[in-house]
């Protein structure tokens, strides 16, 4: 029994972080109506870049953190201006084509300012690194980060909910033309969708290095993940997204433990039979169909 | 098909009638008109052994850079000349690129690529020209079965053997360890690995509690390390995988506090990211190494090893692998049984095969160069290490005639360390 | 009066239809200008060629002086041109009152309100005020249109254009939105009224168009237009009109 416990809690605390990195993926693909092929390179690039300013240059890793989620922000805001904007009324095929190719050339700067290999941080945290509860053992760091996830979560619900600009973010996210109408100026919103989605994925980067080492190349794992994360929970939701991430969490994390050989192929049966249930997401806010 | 094989034919036919001719009128070694040697080879410059691959690529080059670009054909000065593609890790891929690399480049000397199927179907096109190869990318035994010894030579020892030093020295440590878990790559060559430990540790009556096998693209260790945790008593954990399975098996182990005995990190505790990653975490770890730049072997251009690692860095900007000693003497082995033009056409490849074959002990950077009938290199095993000390330095155990420290046994609990 | 939009020869091809052509018609200050046609006459276009849904292949369209063909919606919108639509364009997952705030968000002129201030009055005028809270998706089709036009009001527009507002409505609430529209015209804001029901139309229009295939059939006092033979003719077919 307390075997299924420990799964669940292992999944759902490595879940906050697919989760935190598939906010973005979400909001883009609910928002613009894109699959951003280029998403994991945030979440790589922000964890490279802490990597440089913590290790290399010796800022404290919060401020690290914050400085490379804000450049992440930047470079969503870059791609979606100099790239995503300017194909955007062609076929979306285009654009799969056109972020992936992004991907490709950010992965191969990114491997001459960093090499191919991994970086990976110890962050050094007071206080014990264990925490017990019964016979269970949860390493501290995991929960401050999984702490770190749901503030991040709250806060961009928070923005969401309750500033004009959340409200024109989802006004666009739920119809175009209708926001249009009402005077949202749709192509603002999308470059600050894609700020918000580089800041997002960014700081899960600034915590994922801390948590396992992390290479340039990794960028499409992310994306893959965050894809996931999102069929699970519904595209657009913020609330969904953070379920689907810990679903996909303790999905993941339950098949590497019983059936680690097969891991890769009940994980994607699981989400194809959830797709053929429940097409939306468990938690989507509409069907899956570009607007 | 029988076309090419005729021009081959004819070339060594014309190769060796000129060399008789010149031999006559000149009195000189042969092949006057060769100017260049053409080096060929696929890697799997895309995937999951792209970083790999680049070592084999910078150690190919740098002995090109070593050689200044010219090597000695029977006597005779010729410029170096390579040709690489990139196979993307796909065996039909690389069968393609063989055929593309003999039929119209026509490349001299066929170097490895790496990964087992890779090298098998390089080894098979290999096969049907008659031509020869020398790898240093696979240690699977299908090699040794399928194309070993007539078409190729393999610079890596057995995959089997790779962990027998490391578990009968393990065996012989007090408090003896009684069992074992072990962590499986899902790839033949993984797996043999694996099947070469359990054995070793059951001739030693250590019980296998864990046989975890994982699929090559496994992002997080955690399950794994967890189910180690929750099979009891484990004294020994054993990687087979590669240097990022290393970091994240200890940093799991950390994370959970799972305190065995010994970690064994595998054939590549040594790669820079490794302690890197793991700083003081790294120390009592075990690992297996080919090589390491500390080993007093030599070649014509470097005194030892260090050297050449040094170079090696210089060049590259980042610290050789073992792997890097390996590639660098593939070449190096061609140049040298090409030298001599005595026998004829220094590039056929029945003349090729037949010095390399015969190769006794011959000093590369690698160590001696020796191959059985089966064109494997005849090596004693594979060395353990110990990583010691907080800012851990690695320390040689055996075999004996490279030790240079005592192990540190049994490793104390990752969270009762100072 | 002067005229706060001027359509000069506009045309819209889609492919090779010509949904518009050559259509000339203007809309007085403060005026209710009621535009009528047959299914296919290209109402719909013109609105979505004043709005910048869609861009005219040719012709101006000056608002308040201003060109305004070939800007984008959100663009017109600030300038102070607001729509309502056939079917319900509210956005989903959010309630009455966010949709109305939406709109109030990105006015140019508030006044020296707040946003907040604006959708509560905005709310009230179209009688929302008690409903405000209530999702899209459970609001009545009357609620709906409301909720349309106030959402339209609360952008600060000076001209709203409403898309068959009553279509689908009782009596009652057909009579309730009238009032509504009439109630924010006497603010001064001009509207442009399209609707299928031509009695609603005689009720609250100013002047009257009539369009047929995509170009001007008629303008001119409701009542004189209405009885004119040619619209009767595209109305009613041609034996209704030679009988009269």
């Amino acid at each position: 029994m307390s075997e299924i416990i420990e799964i669940i809690i292992f999944g759902t605390l490595r879940g906050a972080i697919f989760a935190l990195a598939a906010f973005g993926f979400s909001l883009v693909l609910g928002v613009l109506g894109i699959v951003n092929f280029a998403h994991g390179v945030f979440v790589v690039l922000g964890a490279l870049i802490t990597w440089s300013l913590t290790a290399q240059i010796g800022i404290n890793i919060v401020v690290a953190s914050l400085i490379a989620a804000g450049s992440m922000g930047v470079l969503g805001v870059f791609i979606q201006k100099v790239f995503i904007d300017r194909v955007f009324k062609l076929h979306p095929l285009m654009i799969l084509v056109q972020t992936f190719g992004v991907a490709v050339v950010a992965t191969q700067l990114a491997e001459l300012a960093w090499g191919g290999g991994e970086r990976s941080l110890k962050v050094e945290f007071p206080g014990p690194a264990l925490l017990t509860i019964g016979d269970i053992y949860i390493p501290t760091w995991d929960i401050v980060i999984f702490v770190i996830s749901l503030i991040a979560a709250g806060v961009l619900v928070m923005i969401m909910q309750m500033t004009p600009l959340g409200r024109a973010v989802r006004a666009c996210r739920d119809n175009i033309d209708s926001a249009s109408l009402v005077g949202v100026d749709v192509g603002r919103v999308f470059l600050i969708t894609m700020g918000i989605c580089g800041i997002w994925s960014g700081l899960a980067g600034a915590l994922v290095i801390t948590l396992k080492p992390t290479g340039p190349y990794m960028h499409f794992f992310w994306t893959l993940d965050a894809f996931l994360v999102v069929v699970i929970g519904g595209m657009g939701s913020i609330s969904g997204a953070l379920i689907g991430g810990f679903l996909y969490g303790i999905i993941n994390f339950a098949a590497y433990y019983y059936l680690p050989n097969q891991a890769p192929a009940i994980i994607f049966a699981t989400l194809i039979a959830l797709l053929m249930i429940r097409p939306q997401g468990l938690f989507g806010l509409g069907t899956t169909v570009r607007k | 098909m029988s076309k090419k094989t005729m021009a081959i034919k004819r070339r060594t036919f014309l190769g060796s009638a000129m060399g008789a001719a010149s031999m006559v009128a000149l009195g000189a070694p042969a092949i006057a008109q060769r100017k260049t040697v053409h080096f060929g080879a696929s890697l799997p410059l895309t995937g999951p052994y792209e970083k790999v691959s680049k070592v084999y690529k910078d150690a190919y080059d740098l002995w090109t850079q070593t050689v200044g670009g010219k090597v000695s054909v029977g006597g005779q000065d010729a410029d170096v000349k390579w040709t690489i593609y990139d196979d993307e890790n796909k065996a039909a891929r690389t069968a393609e690129l063989t055929e593309r690399l003999i039929s119209s480049d026509k490349v001299d000397c066929i170097v490895g690529t790496y990964g087992t199927d890779t090298v098998l179907a390089q080894g098979a096109i290999a096969r049907k020209y008659e031509r020869i190869t020398m790898q240093a990318g696979a240690a699977s035994a299908r090699v040794d079965e399928q194309i070993g010894g007539h078409t190729t030579f393999t610079l890596i020892g057995p995959s089997r053997n790779y962990p027998t030093l490391a578990i009968d020295h393990l065996a012989k440590q007090n408090p003896k360890p009684k069992t074992m878990a072990i962590i499986t790559m899902d790839d033949p060559v993984y797996q043999e690995f694996a099947a070469g430990a359990i054995a070793d540790a059951e001739r030693h009556g250590i019980k296998i509690v864990l046989n975890e096998v994982l699929p090559m693209n496994t992002q997080d260790l955690r399950p794994t390390v967890l189910k180690i945790k929750r099979a009891g008593d484990v004294d020994i954990i054993y990687n087979t995988g590669w240097d990022l399975i290393c970091i994240k098996l200890i940093q799991e182990c950390v994370a959970l506090d799972v305190n065995p005995k010994a970690i064994v990190g595998g054939h590549l505790t040594t790669n820079p990211v490794v302690k890197e990653t793991l700083k003081g975490q790294l120390q009592y770890i075990y690992g297996i190494t080919n090589w390491l730049p500390q080993m007093a072997y030599k070649d014509k251009y470097y005194a030892n090893c260090q050297a050449f690692a040094d170079k090696f860095q210089a060049t590259y900007n980042y610290a050789p692998t073992y792997h890097a000693a390996m590639a660098y003497a593939i070449p190096y082995i061609y140049q040298h049984v090409i030298a001599d033009g005595s026998e004829g056409d220094p590039l056929d490849s029945k003349i090729m095969r037949k010095r390399i074959a015969a190769l006794n002990n011959l000093e590369s950077v690698w160590g001696p160069i020796k191959f059985n009938d089966k064109g494997r290199i005849l090596t004693p095993g594979v060395p353990v290490l110990q990583w010691q000390g907080t800012d851990p330095k690695v320390v040689v155990l055996a075999p004996d005639a490279l030790a240079n420290g005592k192990d540190l046994y049994p490793m104390p609990a990752f969270n009762k360390r100072g | 009066m002067s005229a706060i939009l001027e359509v000069t020869k506009v045309g819209k091809r889609f492919g090779g239809v010509e949904a518009v052509r050559d259509l000339s018609f203007s809309v007085a200050q403060g005026e209710i200008l009621g535009m009528i046609g047959p299914n296919g006459a290209g109402k719909t276009t013109v609105f979505n060629l004043i709005s910048g849904v869609v861009e005219p292949t040719n012709g101006r369209i000056v608002f308040d002086g201003k060109d305004i063909q070939g800007k984008r919606p959100d663009q017109i919108c600030t300038a102070g041109i607001a729509r309502t639509f056939q079917t319900s364009s509210l956005l989903s997952g959010m309630s009455a009152r966010e949709n109305v705030h939406v709109a109030s968000l990105f006015r140019r002129e508030k006044g020296g309100r707040t946003a907040d201030q604006i959708t509560d009055q905005a709310l009230a005028l179209c009688g929302l005020t008690g409903i405000a809270a209530k999702q899209t998706d459970q609001l009545t089709t009357s609620e709906q249109k409301r909720v349309e036009v106030a959402r339209a009001y609360a952008t600060g527009a000076r001209l709203i254009m409403t898309d068959e507002v009553v279509a689908g409505l009782n009596g009652v609430e057909t009579d309730q939105i009238l009032d509504i529209l009439q109630g924010i015209n006497r603010e001064g804001i001009t509207l442009i009224f399209v609707e299928h029901d031509v009695r609603a139309v005689m009720r609250v229009s100013h002047r009257l168009v009539v369009l047929a295939e995509g170009t001007l059939l008629a303008e001119g006092d409701p009542q004189v237009v209405a009885r004119s033979a040619d619209v009767i003719r595209v109305y009613l077919g041609s034996r209704y009109a030679d009988a009269r």
